[in-house]
């Protein structure tokens, strides 16, 4: 049996066609900082970089920083099995969801064995998000997008009119009530949801400028429930937490909270403490 | 493995096996009273947990062997030539030399018409295009690549076709599109300017609507009289699509097989008596002058023409309902839409479809005359076995 604390956490990029799913991906696969696999539809609307590009087939790009990018081809269940098998496996997979896909569908496959749910991020963008919403063919689909959201994160608002993204703004509340919502550009974006390991944000200095980071007081943890109900009651504005605790029984979990989304997994890896990353 | 892939069924063994128990995170897993797993995997990803056994199945589903056993049960069916509507034939080709090399033989009971499954979003299409292009040079009688096709929504019985107001007679509405409405003329129109036939999956009328209304674009921009572009299902395809779609140069393809296998639940449960009554609208497009043929979808129900035929000419359900009586055909109408209009929309009408000097002996053989038996009795006729290219092939006793 694959041990849990080697399972590979797989977050859902998600949101309707426009929304900025290439964009937030590039830019993941540019700054990644520890080896990522990304599954997309297509190749044709991933730009990336040529000086990063090792190696190009097919059905897989190589890229000189370790990562890799996958087309989904017939079976999200092919593809993620062949990564599993690679052999250097990703430290994290990001798979983008097509334009019109249901996410909780995508979403299923993370509880495949070998890997586990990071969460879903749906992205909204602030220009295109009402005549979206009103659509009499997509209408019902970028609804069910929002609903599924772990975190919502409403893209474009530096060339959306006012108007726009407070409409944007009060259609995502109606939808998704209770899921936090984002707003800031694909690099605040890409840092934000980097799943690997972060010595960086437990030593206190700023993730960047769009956030705030603090390392939270753990002491009150000490069981799985506790840990739970630390996790349920933090402020809306804390939008990401990740880090390994120690129980009370010596066991440790590695913590990795995307939105409302938290997966908790085995580990034996050293306790940093828990970082909360909080949007303005 | 069944219902066309969205259910398959474990053993204990194999639920041990994976750790497959009531807490699992994963959507789909069936379970009996006690809330234990019962073996029941609904869709790919709960599939997925039976690794090994799932991918001893992926793999043979898509082997030359299946190609050979696929070809044998067409044979028993009575099918002479056969479109694969979600074929990967042409972006394989290990794949399209054996199967071109098997297909050949004389001893391969079956035509097979190979629509290429388009995927992916239009920056993919060019590539496919050429691909499908080498496709056809290579290619002979026996294994053809006219067509290719695209999924634009799902289905009714699963709530998740796109319908138009007012929607879903009883359930909630899962309308699904499959691809961005606003994307479909680009991934399109690679295919229509290389002369390609276009097959698009419409079981809702929303969906009908995005794919007649994506023709029109590709025929403003460039011009092909004789396309023959299928509206695949149709099921819900209203009267003024039809009218268009005939105007346009367009035909459909129905799946008459429902009025049967679905027939009571969609008029009690998914759409409602009025719309199932209109379901697969044979007699209407007559009317309109809409050209048709007639699939079985299979495996979702099974291949065969006579079931086709007999479900058009008698529209009954299990209950003893028959669903929409102004929409039968008769037997010499459905008999047409299972051959040469079959052919037409294929682009084969010229060496398919009908016996003609010049044009393949491809046949099958009956037990029984359609046209002598009663309407209610054309699905039981046996098929002795068929005649493809002038070779003979019986059916095993």
């Amino acid at each position: 049996m694959t041990q849990e604390s080697q399972r590979i956490p797989v977050l859902i990029v998600a949101g309707y066609l426009g929304a900025g799913k290439t964009t937030l991906i590039n830019q993941m696969l540019s700054t990644a900082t520890t080896r990522i696999a990304v599954i997309v539809n297509d190749f044709g609307s991933v730009n990336i970089d040529a000086a990063l590009i090792a190696e190009r087939h097919e059905d897989t790009i190589e890229l000189t920083n370790g990562c890799v990018c996958c087309v989904v081809g017939e079976s999200l269940t092919d593809v993620l099995f062949a990564i599993s098998d690679r052999l250097q496996q990703p430290e994290a997979i990001i798979i983008e969801a097509s334009g019109v896909a249901d996410p909780s569908v995508v979403a299923s496959y993370a509880h495949l064995s070998g890997f586990h749910l990071a969460g879903v991020l749906v992205l909204v963008d602030a220009v295109n998000a009402t005549n979206t919403s009103l659509d009499t063919y997509v209408g019902v689909t970028f609804a069910r997008q929002v609903r599924t959201a772990d975190l919502v994160a409403i893209s474009k608002s530096d060339v959306a009119t006012p108007d726009q993204l407070l409409s944007t703004r009060n259609i995502v509340t109606d939808l998704a009530p209770t899921t936090p919502v984002i707003d800031v550009d694909a690099t605040a974006l890409a840092t934000l949801l980097q799943l690997s390991h972060f010595p960086d944000e437990t030593s206190g200095a700023p993730l960047h400028a769009s956030f705030t980071t603090e390392l939270l007081d753990t002491s009150g943890i000490t069981t799985d429930t506790s840990l739970q109900g630390f996790l349920n009651s933090l402020p809306s504005q804390t939008v990401r937490v990740k880090g390994i605790v120690e129980l009370q029984d010596g066991s440790r979990v590695l913590v990795q909270r995307v939105g409302v989304y938290a997966s908790l997994t085995p580990t034996t890896l050293t306790p940093t403490g828990l970082v909360a990353i909080n949007a303005e | 493995m069944h219902a066309n892939a969205h259910l398959a069924t474990v053993n204990t063994v194999v639920l041990r096996k994976y750790d497959i128990g009531p807490s699992h995170p994963m959507p789909g897993i069936g379970t009996d009273d006690n809330n234990q797993p019962n073996g029941e995997l609904r869709e790919a990803a709960a599939m997925g947990l039976a690794k090994d056994e799932y991918r001893v199945l992926a793999s043979a589903m898509f082997g030359l062997k299946t190609f050979v056993n696929f070809a044998a049960t067409m044979r028993n069916a009575g099918i002479t030539t056969a479109t694969d509507l979600a074929n990967a034939f042409a972006t394989n080709t290990s794949a399209l030399d054996q199967s071109l090399d098997t297909s050949m033989s004389d001893d391969f009971p079956l035509r097979v018409v190979a629509a290429t499954f388009l995927q992916g979003g239009p920056d993919a299409m060019p590539a496919l295009v050429e691909k499908i292009r080498d496709a056809q040079k290579k290619s002979h009688k026996k294994l053809l690549f006219p067509i290719v096709k695209l999924v634009l929504d799902g289905s009714i019985q699963g709530f998740t076709a796109t319908i138009e107001w007012p929607g879903y007679f009883r359930g909630e509405n899962h309308g699904q599109f499959l691809l961005p409405p606003e994307q479909v003329v680009d991934v399109l129109r690679p295919f229509h300017e290389a002369g390609i036939g276009i097959h698009c999956h419409c079981n809702g009328n929303m969906a009908s609507e995005v794919f007649i209304n994506a023709i029109e674009q590709l025929l403003r921009e460039h011009s092909w009289l004789d396309h023959r572009h299928t509206v695949t299902h149709a099921q819900l395809i209203t009267h003024a699509q039809m009218r268009k779609a005939k105007s346009l140069g367009m035909s459909a393809n129905f799946f008459v097989n429902h009025m049967w296998f679905w027939g009571d639940q969609h008029r009690d449960i998914t759409v409602g008596p009025d719309r199932a009554a209109g379901l697969n609208p044979c007699a209407s497009a007559d009317r309109i002058g809409l050209p048709y043929s007639f699939h079985s979808d299979a495996p979702v129900t099974p291949p065969s023409h006579l079931h086709t035929m007999w479900a058009a000419v008698n529209r009954v359900a299990p209950s003893g309902r028959v669903i929409g009586e102004s929409e039968r055909i008769s037997i010499d109408r459905a008999f047409h839409a299972a051959t040469i209009d079959a052919a037409h929309q294929l682009h084969l009408d010229h060496i398919i479809g009908s016996l003609e000097v010049g044009k393949f002996a491809d046949m099958t053989v009956l037990t029984e005359d359609i046209y002598e038996v009663a309407p209610e009795k054309i699905r039981d006729i046996k098929v002795w076995g068929t005649v493809v290219g002038g070779v003979v092939h019986q059916n095993p006793a």
